[in-house]
């Protein structure tokens, strides 16, 4: 049986024939331990860097690896992608005063530009969003005030804004219907409804809405990377 | 972002719907349609629409990652071998270790053999009841501290006894 040991109020469920987790309820979170456990990571202590990974793993998938990259199973392929860096250049880390986490950070952005420029899907990013974005991480590893709960809420917005800025270059009708049906996920018949047509015509609509956006973000990424 | 799928358009790149939303649609524009519908009501698609559709939703409300595939990463990367020498050498250790299991399974005496029961073997204390160490019978209400000092003094004279059969004093 495996036992696995994880902490600072990683809550995950006892799955009988998978493991079993303890809770380290006693290990403050703060700064120290933090440190300690990196300093114990830097001289190949695993556990310590699998308490660190799984302390701020799950933060770096949902506000950078996911948005930017679209969806879960990229996302997955990065987290696990930027782990491996980690556990290799760990060795490299320098404690500057503000944690690992910008570290961390910088590095999935690293690895998710590596991955848009690897596939041909439908995201919101391009690599050059990604490329900015790092440049701009490594910057915020100079401790500039930002916590990781900023950091964190500051890459959402980041991702949402993006958004935004697409919807607000096509036709209004088209964005309410996106905002509507794909982001508020509202009834097909209820969006039809509020916008004053058959659902046979929405989802027409809706289809055309999308091609519009995706022409939108195409368009910004091309006159921003002509700028 | 890929080039834009230009199937709707006309041969001045532009598609029905860019000027009017409520133009009426051509064939592929229906098609194309009906295939959103379908991959929004079952939450799962292969067009590019539904591509963005994940990446928009992943941008506006993104979901947590699941604790047991997190735990798979983190246990992947941690426990990844660093190249071919440690694998083969990680790889032997295993396998030496699983024929000496084998072999201690295999020279083992049965599980449900008696200790102490053989020839040659010290004869050993066995476990049993302790109610022949009251004869006089055990009360409904107290003296449970006397019964469990006698029980205790008993078996640790077993468990001296044991030693000394197995040492060979006896």
């Amino acid at each position: 049986m495996v036992v696995a040991t994880l902490g600072w109020g990683s809550s995950f469920p006892i799955r009988p024939g998978l493991c079993i987790v303890h809770r380290v309820g006693d290990e403050p979170e703060s700064p120290d331990t933090e440190q300690a456990l990196v300093l114990r990571a830097k001289e190949g202590d695993r556990k310590a860097l699998g308490l660190l990974l799984t302390r701020f793993g799950p933060t770096l998938y949902r506000s950078v690896l996911l948005p930017r990259l679209g969806n879960r199973a990229s996302a997955e392929q990065a987290l696990g992608d930027t782990y491996a860096r980690v556990v290799e250049r760990i060795g490299t880390f320098e404690w500057q005063g503000c944690g690992i986490y910008p570290w961390l950070r910088t590095v999935a952005f690293h690895v998710a530009m590596d991955l848009l420029r690897a596939r041909r899907r439908e995201v919101l990013f391009e690599p050059g969003d990604l490329e900015r974005e790092a440049e701009g991480a490594e910057q915020d590893m100079t401790c500039a005030g930002l916590t990781e709960t900023l950091i964190e809420q500051n890459d959402r917005d980041v991702a949402r804004a993006k958004l935004e800025r697409a919807l607000e270059q096509i036709h209004p009708r088209y964005a309410s219907a996106i905002r509507m049906r794909v982001v508020e996920e509202r009834a097909r018949e209820e969006v039809a409804r509020e916008l004053g047509v058959s659902t046979a015509t929405f989802d027409v609509v809706l289809h055309r809405a999308m091609t519009a956006l995706r022409k939108a973000i195409a368009s910004s990424d091309r006159s921003r990377g002509e700028a | 972002m890929s080039p834009p799928d230009r199937q709707d358009e006309n041969q001045h790149g532009v598609a029905p719907g860019d000027l009017d939303p409520d133009a009426p649609p051509t064939e592929e524009e229906l098609i194309a349609s009906e295939r959103l519908r379908h991959a929004l009501e079952e939450g799962s698609g292969a067009s590019p629409e539904w591509e963005l559709v994940e990446a928009v939703r992943a941008a506006v409300a993104p979901s947590p990652i699941e604790p047991a595939r997190h735990l798979e990463l983190v246990f992947g990367a941690l426990g990844k071998p660093r190249g071919k020498v440690v694998y083969f050498a990680f790889g032997g250790v295993a396998s030496l270790a699983a024929m000496a299991a084998t072999v201690a399974l295999v020279v083992r005496a049965p599980a449900d053999a008696p200790v102490g029961v053989g020839d040659g073997a010290p004869r050993m204390a066995v476990s049993r009841s302790a109610a022949p160490l009251f004869p006089e019978g055990i009360p409904v209400m107290g003296g449970t501290t006397d019964r469990v000092e006698r029980i205790a003094l008993a078996r640790s004279q077993d468990w001296r006894a044991n030693r000394f059969a197995q040492w060979g004093v006896r």
